[in-house]
C-alpha cells in the first residue's frame, strides 16, 4: 500500500534524524538496549524500530563515513525496507518448493516403471505357458497392451516435465558459469547477513553441461543452502568449476559444522535429516537428479571443519 | 550342453525374480544379486558370461559396479537396464562399454533373444 510505504519512509526519516549524533569515527552503540554497532567503513545494519502503536519496522542500512585528511566530512546513509527483501526470500522459497514438488512427482512416476516392468514380464511368462486358442492367452495380451498404454501415459507425463528440464538436442548445452552466477545472486543476501565470505572460480568460462536449467539450479541450490545453514559468521564458501576429460566438475567447499561420520552414509536416504525442520528430501532429490543425468555426487566431511561436495556431469560441447 | 551363465543385478526384488524366471525358462543359468557386494561375490564364484546391471543401485551405481566386475572378469559382456530414458544416462552406459541399454519396461522375450544372440558371439 502506497500510504503505508509513505508512512514507513516518514518513520525512518525521524529515526535517521536521531541517529546523526551517534555516527562517529569509532564503533559505538546505536541506541541503548539495541545490540547494534556502527564502525568505520561500509555497513549493512538491520534495524528494528518500535514505532507508535507498537509496530515494528525493519530497514537495512548501508552506512558510509566520508572523510579526508582534515577529518569527517559527513555520512552517507542508504536504506532499504526489509519487506522487499523478505518478499524476495518468500518468492525464492516458493520457487524452491515448486521445483522440489515437480522433482518428487517425477520420482514417483519414475519409480512406477519397476513394478510395471515386473508385472509385464510375469504376464509374458504366464502367456508363454498357455496354448494357442486358450482364452486366457488373449486376456494376457489385453493386460500387456493395457500396461503398455499405462507406460505411454507415464512417458507422456515425464516428457512434459522434461520439456522444461532438458535442453533441446539442437541446443548447445547449459553454461555452468551462468547458472552459478545466477545462483549467487539468489544467496547474496543471506551470505551477507550471515557474514560469510565466498569465492567462485571457473577454470574455463565456457564449461557446458547437457541438462535442464531448473535441474542444475535445484542441485546447486540444495547444496549451497545446506552449506550456508551449516556455517557461522566469518566462514568461507568456495565454489570451483573445472573440466576433467569428458566431465564438468563442480566443487562446493564450506567451513561449516560438518557431518558426523555415522550420518554420512544416510544423507542420500529419503526423509533422513539432521536439521530440526528438514524434510530429508533435499539431498535425496539432488542425488536423483544427478543420477538421472548420468552424473555423480560425492560428499566428504569432517565434523567441526566443513564439508566438500563433488559433482560431476557429462560435458557438452 | 553348457548353459549360458548370466548375472542379474537389480535392487528391485520382483524385477530380478521375474528376469531370473524368464531367463531360466529360456535355458539360461541365471543368478541374481541386489547390490554390489552380492554381485561381486557371484562374479568371483560363477564367472558369468553376461551381466545385466540396473543403473540405479543403492550405494554404488551400476557404472562403477561394472568397472569392478571388469577388474575381476575383463571379458564380461554387459547390458544395462534402467527406468531412465535420459540420453545422458544411455550415452554413459555405452561409453562404459555396455553392449546395449534397455529402458524398463521392455519386452522380456525380445530381451532374451538379444542375450541369446550376444552369448553366441564368441562361440561362433
Amino acid at each position: 500500500m502506497a500510504s503505508e510505504r509513505r508512512q514507513r519512509s516518514e518513520e525512518f526519516g525521524k529515526m535517521i534524524g536521531n541517529f546523526q549524533k551517534y555516527f562517529t569515527k569509532s564503533s559505538c552503540p546505536l541506541k541503548q538496549g539495541l545490540p547494534l554497532y556502527l564502525s568505520e567503513g561500509c555497513h549493512l545494519v538491520l534495524i528494528e524500530y518500535q514505532a507508535e502503536g507498537n509496530k515494528t519496522f525493519e530497514y537495512e542500512v548501508d552506512f558510509f563515513i566520508l572523510e579526508d585528511e582534515k577529518g569527517i566530512l559527513g555520512y552517507l546513509v542508504s536504506y532499504e525496507d526489509t519487506e522487499n527483501l523478505k518478499e524476495l526470500e518468500r518468492k525464492n522459497m516458493q520457487l524452491e518448493s515448486l521445483l522440489a514438488e515437480k522433482e518428487i512427482a517425477a520420482s514417483y512416476v519414475h519409480e512406477l516403471k519397476n513394478p510395471l516392468f515386473s508385472i509385464r514380464g510375469f504376464l509374458q511368462i504366464i502367456r508363454q505357458s498357455l496354448s494357442d486358442g486358450d482364452k486366457r492367452k488373449e486376456y494376457a495380451d489385453i493386460a500387456i497392451n493395457e500396461l503398455d498404454r499405462m507406460n505411454n501415459l507415464l512417458n507422456d507425463y515425464l516428457s512434459r516435465y522434461r520439456a522444461h528440464n532438458t535442453p533441446e538436442i539442437k541446443s548447445k548445452g547449459l553454461s555452468v558459469k551462468k547458472i552459478i552466477e545466477e545462483l549467487i545472486v539468489f544467496f547474496e543476501h543471506s551470505l551477507h547477513l550471515k557474514g560469510i565470505t565466498y569465492k567462485i572460480e571457473f577454470e574455463d568460462s565456457d564449461l557446458q553441461v547437457l541438462m535442464g536449467k531448473e535441474q542444475l539450479m535445484q542441485v546447486l541450490l540444495n547444496i549451497v543452502q545446506n552449506s550456508i545453514e551449516a556455517m557461522d559468521k566469518g566462514a568461507h564458501l568456495s565454489i570451483r568449476a573445472f573440466k576433467d576429460e569428458d566431465w564438468v566438475c563442480i566443487e562446493i567447499k564450506d567451513e561449516g559444522v560438518g557431518i558426523k561420520q555415522s550420518d554420512l552414509d544416510k544423507i542420500f536416504t529419503p526423509f533422513f535429516s539432521t536439521k530440526e525442520n528438514g524434510t530429508g528430501l533435499g539431498l535425496y532429490i539432488t542425488k536423483r537428479i544427478v543420477d538421472s543425468n548420468g552424473g555423480s555426487i560425492n560428499i566428504k566431511s569432517t565434523e567441526g571443519k566443513g564439508t566438500t561436495t563433488y559433482l560431476k556431469f557429462p560435458r557438452a560441447y | 550342453m553348457k548353459r549360458n551363465n548370466v548375472l542379474i543385478v537389480d535392487d528391485q526384488h520382483w524385477v530380478k525374480t521375474m528376469l531370473k524366471e524368464a531367463l531360466s525358462y529360456s535355458g539360461f543359468d541365471a543368478h541374481v544379486a541386489s547390490d554390489h557386494v552380492e554381485a561381486i561375490e557371484i562374479v568371483k564364484v560363477e564367472q558369468p558370461e553376461i551381466v545385466i546391471i540396473d543403473v540405479n543401485l543403492p550405494e554404488i551405481d551400476g557404472f562403477r559396479l561394472l568397472s569392478i566386475i571388469r577388474s575381476i572378469k575383463p571379458d564380461v559382456k554387459a547390458v544395462f537396464i534402467s527406468g531412465s530414458s535420459n540420453v545422458n544416462v544411455a550415452r554413459r552406459a555405452m561409453a562404459e562399454g555396455a553392449l546395449r541399454y534397455f529402458i524398463k519396461p521392455f519386452d522380456v522375450f525380445d530381451f532374451i533373444s538379444y542375450l541369446t544372440e550376444i552369448s553366441q558371439l564368441d562361440t561362433a
